[in-house]
This record gives structure tokens, C-alpha cells and sequence, in this order.
């Protein structure tokens, strides 16, 4: 039955997007850790945390894509499953650039903290809504706090600050770049988060979450790969 | 993006769980949080106008009121002669000072360009603003006779054509900004990015919310915080109390005088609409306001 579905996917985007995300976090995750061997000592544990963030993701993807092709919904509790892990180690690329310029364990938890605080409060929100706008509301805004302060963090707070002060424009660029995804890449989240039944842009623009898991999908894939080849690129400009 | 743009999307995150909370926000509501943020931070952001050309003597001050109550009487007069020109030439005026208080930094060296870049990028914020709530224009217009026939002269068209003519210039002067003039890619790419939230918001938030949004956050935040550092500059123990009693003075006679022309407009003793009087009137300080800190930016830019 799987097959069949398999086989009628050319008129269904999302789908299609599901397929080329898996291949493309796959291959993306095979580059960064065959590209380990091309970089110094100091930029391999970053090149492996990217390689860990697609790898995670592609195998999440493979089970997201038979679930949507199985039932025709969006795999909600397996995107959150997904970004619970890969988000996170998102956070620690920053404190991996940053660390050469005094990054502390403190920023890391930080990081780890506010991004998995986002994720809990936007699952609980989703996941376990009783139907009440308040319920989504509430535990929407609770995720955002967690959201607003790693882009505080990335664009002003400490992160930018040590990239500054890092003496290496490669850094600070990349830096700024990262900073770029989570403000742009990221924001997807809220707004598919205000796009399910009862959500603003629902109500208010019919948009569904339906329109928005492809949205998610590319997103995804320009996130966690775009991220991973800035990491590449300041790892392979400071190793020459 | 800088700390204003953040500052701007927490409140629009806000805004949007009020409206999903509430399902709307109602009209009374808008209008009521709008002029209390606009004399909270739009009008002392104008009240030190005086203060902000430096090496003043008794003579050039005497010259800079001539010049500033000269200005407003000129407006006053073009909109007693037409409402539609005094209108048109609030847009035009507005136009250029939002365009030139964003991309004045630039310090564009050729003067034709950065004037063009000033009218259409401002305008480009301006008519946004309209483009996407069109129908909510004509029912706020529809609330007061005098309001409606002013918009009644005006064919709604105009703001749609404006709309798109005004961004496709601001696109082409971009582009003119990266392969004429030079300026990094980067630095225009988040301009780009600046122009498209301010138009996200236009789009996903009511007329009065946009604009209070941009204006409070985008224009006048920002306008204040240079002007605070100017004074600091020049005396190190200024400090925020001394900026908020240095505002006091004009930003508390102009909502005195706000209040009264809305009594006057309330109790029938001028013949126009409460909305109506406060556009005026905003449009005849926008004009020598707009003057007084172009000469402010140019300071900051030497």
C-alpha cells in the first residue's frame, strides 16, 4: 500500500519535499563528516555536530515521510522528536564558534535551555491543546520567550559579543550568518505553530497547517543544511 | 537587524497572541493604545527640534521659530486652500523624512540619489500601510463627513499604483546602492529585510496597529536614542532624567494643545472632525520637523 502511494507522489508537493529532505539531510550529513578529515583539530567537534544535526534529521524524515504517505497528516510529535535534538545542537554550533573567543559552559546551558524550552512549550501547545484558544496562546508565548532570547543572544547578547571580539572576521561573519537563520529559518516555527486549527493565521487567513508542512519541509532543509555550511565554510577558511 | 527591529518583532509577537486570544482587537481599543503611545513617544521624539542645530545664538534662534511657526502657518494655509493638496503633501513630506531618518546612515554621496531613495522608500512604508488595509481606510474615513469627502475626492486606485511603483523604484535604487554605489550586499540585504517585516506587518495587522508599530518602534525609538546620545556627547553626566525634563516642556504643551483642538472639534467650535484635526495638525509640524532633523543627521553623519 505504501508502494502505491510511493509511486502517485509526482502531484503531491509535500511528498515530494518529504523525499528530497530525507536524500538531502543524508548526503549533507555524510559531506560534514567526510570533510571532518579536512579541517583542523579545533573545527572537527563542529563539523560533527552539523553532520549530527542532518543525520539526525534524515533518519527523523524517512519516519516523518512514511507517516505522511501512510495517513495523509502532518507528523507533528516527529517534526518536535526531530527538532528537540537537532535544535539544540544548533545552539551548540554557537558556542562552538565562540569558544575560541571565551565561550563558557554557562552560554551553552543557556543556549541548550532556551531552545529546549521552546520546543517543550511549542509541543505542549500543539500537542495536548483541549481545544481552548487559551491553552495554544499561552503555551505559544511561553515558547517565544524561549525563541526571542536565542535571537537576543545570537543578534546582541553574548554570542554577538564574542564574536566581535573573536579577531576573526570569518567567525563574526559566520556568526552573523547563524544569527540571519534564526531570525529568518526559525520564525517558520511560529508561524506553523499559529497555523494549526484555532491558531491567529488560521482564524484570521484560513492558512492551515497543511499549507505550512511544506513550508516546514524546505525550511527545514535550508536550516539545518544552510547552518551546517556556514560551520563548513568558517572551519575550512580558518584551517588554511 | 538592530535592537529596534527585535523590539519590533517582540511586539508584533504580542500583538498576535492579543488577537488570537481576543480574536480582535476592537477599534476603540487601536485608537485609544495608538495616541496613547503617540504622546508617549511620538511627540516628545519632535519636541527638541530647538535644541538640535548647534551653535545657537539669540539672533538664530530667534531666526529657527521664525522659520518653524513659518513653516506650520505655510501648511496650515495649503490645507485651508485644499484638503486634498494639504494631504498629499502630508504623504510627500511623511515620504521623505521616514526614508531619510532610515537611510540617512548610508551617507549616500550623491545628493539626487539619496533624496530619490529618501521619497520612495518612505513611501514605499507609507503606502504599504494602505495597500493592505484599503477597506479599513474608507470604513475609518466613513466615520466623519469631512473625513469621508476628503477620501471621496481621491480615487482609492492611486494607493495600489503607488504601492507598487514606489516599491519597484526603492528595489531598482537597491540595486543601484550594491553595483553604482558600492555598499556591501550585506548591509542592503538587511534593509531589504527591514522594508519586507515593516510590510508583513502591514499586511497580517489593522491600519492604526501598523502604523503606531512602525512609527513608535521603527521612527521615533530610534530618532530618540540618536538625539539622547547627541546631548550626551557633549556632556557625559546627562542622563535619561535629564533627556525626559529637556522633552517636558513641548511635548506637554502639544498635548495640551491637542487636547484643546479636540475639545474645540468635540464641542463643535471648529468645523472639523476630531481625526481630521489631528491629521492636520501632525502634518504641519511633520514639515519643519522634517527640516530640523535632516540638519541633525546631517551633524551625525560628519
Amino acid at each position: 500500500m505504501l508502494l502505491a502511494k510511493i509511486v502517485n507522489i509526482g502531484n503531491n508537493p509535500v511528498a515530494f519535499t518529504f523525499f528530497i529532505g530525507c536524500m538531502a539531510m543524508f548526503a549533507s550529513s555524510v559531506f560534514f563528516f567526510v570533510e571532518r578529515g579536512s579541517v583542523d583539530k579545533k573545527w572537527k567537534l563542529s563539523l560533527l555536530v552539523s553532520a549530527l544535526i542532518t543525520g539526525i534529521a534524515a533518519v527523523h524524515y524517512l519516519y516523518m515521510r512514511d507517516y505522511f504517505m501512510a495517513t495523509g497528516d502532518n507528523p507533528t510529535a516527529y517534526r518536535y522528536i526531530d527538532w528537540i535534538l537537532t535544535v539544540p545542537l544548533m545552539c551548540v554550533e554557537f558556542y562552538l564558534l565562540t569558544r575560541l573567543a571565551g565561550a563558557t559552559k554557562t552560554l551553552l546551558w543557556k543556549l541548550i535551555l532556551a531552545s529546549s524550552w521552546m520546543l517543550i512549550a511549542g509541543y505542549i501547545g500543539e500537542a495536548f491543546s483541549d481545544g481552548s484558544t487559551s491553552h495554544s496562546v499561552t503555551w505559544g508565548m511561553l515558547s517565544t520567550v524561549g525563541y526571542l532570547y536565542v535571537l537576543y543572544t545570537a543578534w546582541f547578547g553574548e554570542v554577538a559579543q564574542l564574536a566581535a571580539n573573536s579577531k576573526s572576521e570569518v567567525i563574526e561573519k559566520g556568526v552573523r550568518a547563524l544569527a540571519w537563520f534564526v531570525l529568518v529559518g526559525w520564525a517558520i516555527y511560529p508561524i506553523g505553530y499559529m497555523c494549526m486549527d484555532g491558531g491567529w493565521l488560521n482564524t484570521a487567513f484560513g492558512w492551515t497547517s497543511q499549507n505550512v508542512d511544506l513550508f516546514y519541509n524546505i525550511a527545514d532543509a535550508i536550516n539545518k543544511i544552510g547552518f551546517g555550511l556556514v560551520v563548513y565554510n568558517i572551519a575550512i577558511t580558518e584551517s588554511k | 537587524m538592530s535592537i529596534f527591529l527585535y523590539i519590533f518583532i517582540v511586539f508584533s509577537f504580542v500583538i498576535s497572541n492579543v488577537f488570537q486570544l481576543f480574536n480582535t482587537i476592537s477599534i476603540e481599543s487601536q485608537i485609544i493604545t495608538s495616541t496613547f503611545f503617540i504622546m508617549l513617544v511620538g511627540i516628545p521624539h519632535g519636541s527638541l527640534d530647538h535644541l538640535l542645530i548647534p551653535n545657537q545664538n539669540t539672533n538664530s534662534k530667534l531666526k529657527f521659530y521664525i522659520f518653524y511657526v513659518g513653516l506650520i502657518l505655510l501648511n496650515l494655509l495649503i490645507w485651508k486652500l485644499s484638503l486634498v493638496l494639504g494631504l498629499l503633501l502630508f504623504f510627500f513630506i511623511s515620504s521623505y523624512h521616514f526614508g531619510e531618518s532610515q537611510l540617512f546612515k548610508f551617507e549616500i554621496k550623491n545628493k539626487l540619489i539619496s533624496h530619490i531613495s529618501y521619497l520612495f522608500w518612505g513611501a514605499s512604508v507609507i503606502f504599504s500601510f494602505f495597500f493592505y488595509n484599503l477597506e479599513e481606510l474608507v470604513i475609518l474615513s466613513n466615520s466623519y463627513e469631512d473625513t469621508r469627502n476628503l477620501l471621496s475626492n481621491i480615487n482609492l486606485n492611486i494607493f495600489s499604483y503607488l504601492y507598487f511603483f514606489s516599491n519597484a523604484i526603492t528595489i531598482v535604487l537597491f540595486l543601484i546602492f550594491v553595483t553604482k554605489l558600492n555598499f556591501k550586499i550585506t548591509r542592503v540585504i538587511s534593509e531589504v529585510f527591514f522594508l519586507f517585516v515593516i510590510h508583513l506587518s502591514s499586511f497580517l495587522f489593522p491600519l492604526l496597529i501598523c502604523f503606531t508599530l512602525f512609527f513608535i518602534i521603527l521612527h521615533s525609538l530610534p530618532s530618540l536614542v540618536n538625539q539622547y546620545n547627541y546631548f550626551r556627547a557633549s556632556n557625559l553626566k546627562f542622563g535619561i532624567k535629564d533627556f525626559i525634563v529637556l522633552m517636558a516642556p513641548y511635548s506637554l504643551l502639544s498635548i495640551l494643545f491637542i487636547l484643546f483642538i479636540s475639545f474645540c472639534s468635540y464641542s463643535n467650535v471648529i468645523n472639523y472632525s476630531i481625526p481630521l484635526i489631528s491629521i492636520i495638525l501632525i502634518s504641519v509640524i511633520t514639515l519643519p520637523h522634517s527640516f530640523i532633523i535632516s540638519k541633525f543627521n546631517e551633524t551625525l553623519t560628519k
